[in-house]
């Protein structure tokens, strides 16, 4: 009996060395439907298509936007609780607010900048322009003029000492009732960007010149404690309302456009899989603008809110996973999330939406770096020219047919 | 006792762990797949016939009327390798495997005229790789699957001398069985997902395997054997990569009636074998419809057996056991030109004797060919190797 017990054993381990080398070619010789299963390639077009903006909070970025563009313009809220560091008893003799010029529309022009102070408190991860509106004093605090020449300092002088030294008394006593200041520029047609208090390096920094009581003089460089870009935008759509017919589909990091497309896929079966899902973009080059990187990131998430789309405020976008980002670049005639990565997230989320048709109210694409400088793409939204609209080009298989399946 | 847990044990194990399949075969693809022809290894050294053949240590496995006890409770356990080489076009590969190909357990009850037989054996054997390609201007894709399943039959029954030269068996067969096949998608561009499509099916039903053996001379034996057709329940699951899991199908399906006649001639120190098998394929449907491409299997055997001396007193090489045999069989498998697939086998076995002549180890080796059409553009080279222990003790005998 242990004899065969063994043999048993030894001859199921061989059962494990099974060699199996697929046999070639083999649509020669099984006659299955779908044995290749890879269906020809499938473009669809949006049925509903929206556009809407809305502020959106600056203060995480690493960068600082000043100015005006056209349809689009920035002030620049900024926070100094560090203060404290200088003497309190010193009479101040001067302050300069130095910020470093990472990028500008116009590096020849003249920026005439203008300072006021902020009455209401105020935190740069949450704060936008609407939160500060008439909390803003009328008399200037300081403001002054630079070439906006990329990786040069603009100093801004603070006239106003007093404002100054009461400042730094705040800072001192810790009271808090001080809320910085906000830098307003009237020069027409040119943005600047600036880094900001979030940059690794090159953070503005405030000087402050004191003279002590025997006639002395201290200098003291204090680094911003807070800050955020405050963008508007002031086009033909107002805030927070949708274009459900819009001739442009829009992303971009100032104004905080979005654009939402909705794709029908019923004619997909709910067994398919999904291999590849491209969504592409007819750019519309003289309305993008990615001068400042040579390109700007793009993203795109589901939504799980119901159709049809008529407030922002019940919008629900689905973060549960990553979304797919890519490269656009205003200059090429198409964007498409088209890199390994994003394509694949994409083709995800459409699996998702076969698999259970529910689910698919439509996604939304943004900008993955809103708040961080003007550049923006357009495409096309083909309500004009269907040839033009965007499309996701859909490569999906269906399971063969089973072998009892006669 | 510690015998009888062993014997339990290797049960289950082998209830649990094989699954009957042999090595790759396209052949294995249409109807339940390649029909598993197996009597006992030392049939497979004879041509694999041995329907009408009686002997002491060969639990045949076929045969349920033919049981040859000597008062000893007897335990077989028999496993198959397989070597193919598939010749597809000017291509050729290769595929090995192996696998359990039979369990028979033999207990004599009243006075020897009574056997209780258990036993575990494929039925139908299914196992196939294959590869598919799909080009386009934006990819290169290649399908593959595999597919590896069968149909197991699980048997109790008994043997019932009647007289010494007249027996009849009959077992009670409870099928059962997995078809399971992965699709596999992969592309060249790593900016495509591949898939994994698994379609699982399940089969079970009951069925009746009747025996028949007579001595009408002392050199001669017949054998005849029966198998009815029976109802086979099948439910078929779909789970796709993403976990869509489509509906499951449930359909009906008929396991086809079987029957063999044997004969077998028995001279001192020879024995030559001769059987006729076949299964009504042709008859097998799906939901009362006629399967596609499949044809009646039927299978001719001849061998024959040397055996010097069968005393254990004398020398070990003379109790050595040397056979040959050939077969050539119909399988049920139909090609695109509607030609049935022909099987040709050669096989060379050897038994060797061991504890007094209470066990016997059979080795067989087989080499042959499968074809059909010649304008089909694919055939298969077949090496198996057939091992096969049997052991006789006395199990369950009164102390007093």
């Amino acid at each position: 009996m242990r004899k065969i017990v063994y043999l048993f054993i030894v001859l199921l381990l061989m059962n494990h060395c099974s060699k199996n080398t697929p046999i070639q070619n083999g649509d020669d010789l099984l006659n299955r439907n779908n044995e290749l299963g890879i269906m020809p390639e499938l473009t669809v077009r949006p049925a509903q298509m929206a556009v809407y903006w809305q502020k959106r909070a600056a203060g995480n970025a690493a960068t600082l936007t000043l100015g005006n563009d056209q349809s689009i313009s920035s002030a620049i809220v900024l926070q100094w609780r560090n203060l404290s560091s200088v003497d309190s008893s010193y009479r101040v003799d001067s302050a300069n607010l130095y910020l470093h010029i990472s990028a500008t529309t116009d590096s020849t022009a003249t920026m005439e900048v203008t300072a006021y102070e902020v009455t209401k408190s105020w935190a740069g991860s949450t704060v936008t322009g609407d939160s500060l509106t008439g909390h803003f004093s009328t008399t200037p605090v300081g403001g002054g003029s630079f070439i906006a020449k990329p990786s040069t300092y603009a100093v801004i002088p603070l006239t106003d000492l007093n404002f100054v030294a009461a400042w730094i008394k705040d800072a001192k006593d810790l009271t808090q009732e001080m809320n910085g200041l906000v830098l307003q520029s009237t020069s027409q047609n040119l943005l600047t960007m600036f880094s900001s208090a979030d940059a690794a390096t090159l953070a503005p920094f405030i000087e402050v010149t004191t003279r002590t009581e025997t006639d002395s003089t201290e200098i003291d460089t204090v680094y911003l404690s807070d800050d955020a870009s405050l963008f508007n935008y002031s086009g033909y759509l107002a805030e927070k309302t949708f274009d459900n017919t819009p001739q442009t589909l829009r992303v971009d990091n100032g104004a905080g456009f979005r654009s939402l497309l909705y794709f029908d896929l019923s004619q997909i079966p709910e067994s398919a899989t999904i291999h590849k899902a491209l969504l592409s973009f007819y750019v519309q080059q003289d309305q993008s603008n990615t001068s400042i990187d040579g390109q700007m990131s793009a993203a795109t998430l589901p939504l799980s809110s119901d159709l049809p789309w008529d407030d922002p405020a019940s919008l629900v976008i689905v973060t549960s996973s990553s979304p797919p980002v890519d490269a656009a670049v205003a200059e090429s005639e198409t964007f498409s999330f088209d890199t390994s990565d994003p394509v694949k997230r994409v083709s995800s989320i459409v699996q998702k939406w076969v698999n259970d048709s529910d689910s698919n109210k439509g996604m939304v694409i943004y900008a993955a770096n809103e708040g961080r400088d003007w550049q923006k793409m357009s495409f096309y939204s083909g309500l004009q020219d269907t040839l033009l609209a965007p499309t996701l080009t859909i490569t999906y298989s269906l399971p063969p047919e089973h072998r009892f399946n006669r | 006792m510690k015998n009888i847990l062993s014997f339990l044990l290797m049960n289950v194990v082998l209830l649990i762990c094989t699954t009957p399949s042999s090595a790759d075969s396209y052949y294995s693809s249409q109807g339940l797949g390649i029909p598993s022809y197996y009597i006992s290894a030392q049939a497979v050294g004879m041509g694999g016939a041995g329907i009408g053949v009686r002997q002491y240590l060969a639990l045949n496995e076929l045969n349920p009327g033919a049981c040859d006890l000597k008062g000893f409770s007897s335990v077989a356990v028999g496993f198959q390798g397989e070597y193919v080489t598939h010749f597809i076009g000017d291509h050729s590969q290769s595929s090995i495997s192996a696998n359990a190909a039979g369990f028979r357990f033999a207990v004599p009850i009243a006075k020897q005229r009574f056997a209780l037989l258990v036993a575990l054996k494929p039925k139908v054997n299914s196992e196939l790789s294959m590869e598919f390609e799909n080009f386009s201007d934006q990819f290169q894709a290649i399908r593959t699957l595999n597919s590896k399943g069968g149909l197991n039959t699980a048997s109790i029954g008994g043997n019932f001398a009647i007289t010494k030269k007249l027996a009849v068996g009959l077992m009670m067969d409870f099928n059962f069985g997995a078809y399971r096949e992965t699709w596999v998608t992969d592309f060249d561009d790593d900016t495509y997902l591949s898939s994994s499509d698994e379609i699982t099916s399940h089969l079970w039903g009951k069925g009746l395997q009747l025996g028949l053996f007579a001595q009408p001379a002392s050199f001669l034996s017949l054998g005849a054997v029966l198998s009815t057709s029976s109802s086979l329940k099948g439910e078929t699951t779909t789970r796709t990569k993403s976990g869509k899991e489509i509906d499951p199908l449930r359909q009906d399906m008929n396991y086809p009636l079987s029957a063999g006649v044997g004969a077998a001639l028995t001279l001192p120190k020879f024995l030559m074998a001769v059987d006729f098998y076949m299964q009504d394929w042709d008859q097998f449907e799906i939901d009362g419809k006629n399967a596609e491409n499949v044809g009646d299997f039927w299978r001719l055997s001849l061998g024959g057996e040397y055996l010097d001396s069968k005393e254990y007193l004398t020398t070990y090489s003379r109790r050595i056991a040397y056979r040959i045999g050939a077969s050539y069989a119909k399988l049920p498998a139909v090609d695109q030109y509607g030609e049935q697939t022909a099987e040709i086998l050669g096989s060379v076995g050897f038994g060797f004797p061991f504890n007094k002549n209470a066990g016997r180890l059979d080795l067989a080796f087989e080499v042959g060919k499968r074809s059909s059409s010649p304008l089909f553009l694919y055939s298969e080279n077949l090496y198996r190797l057939s091992i096969s222990i049997t052991n006789a003790e006395k199990w369950f005998q009164r102390s007093f």
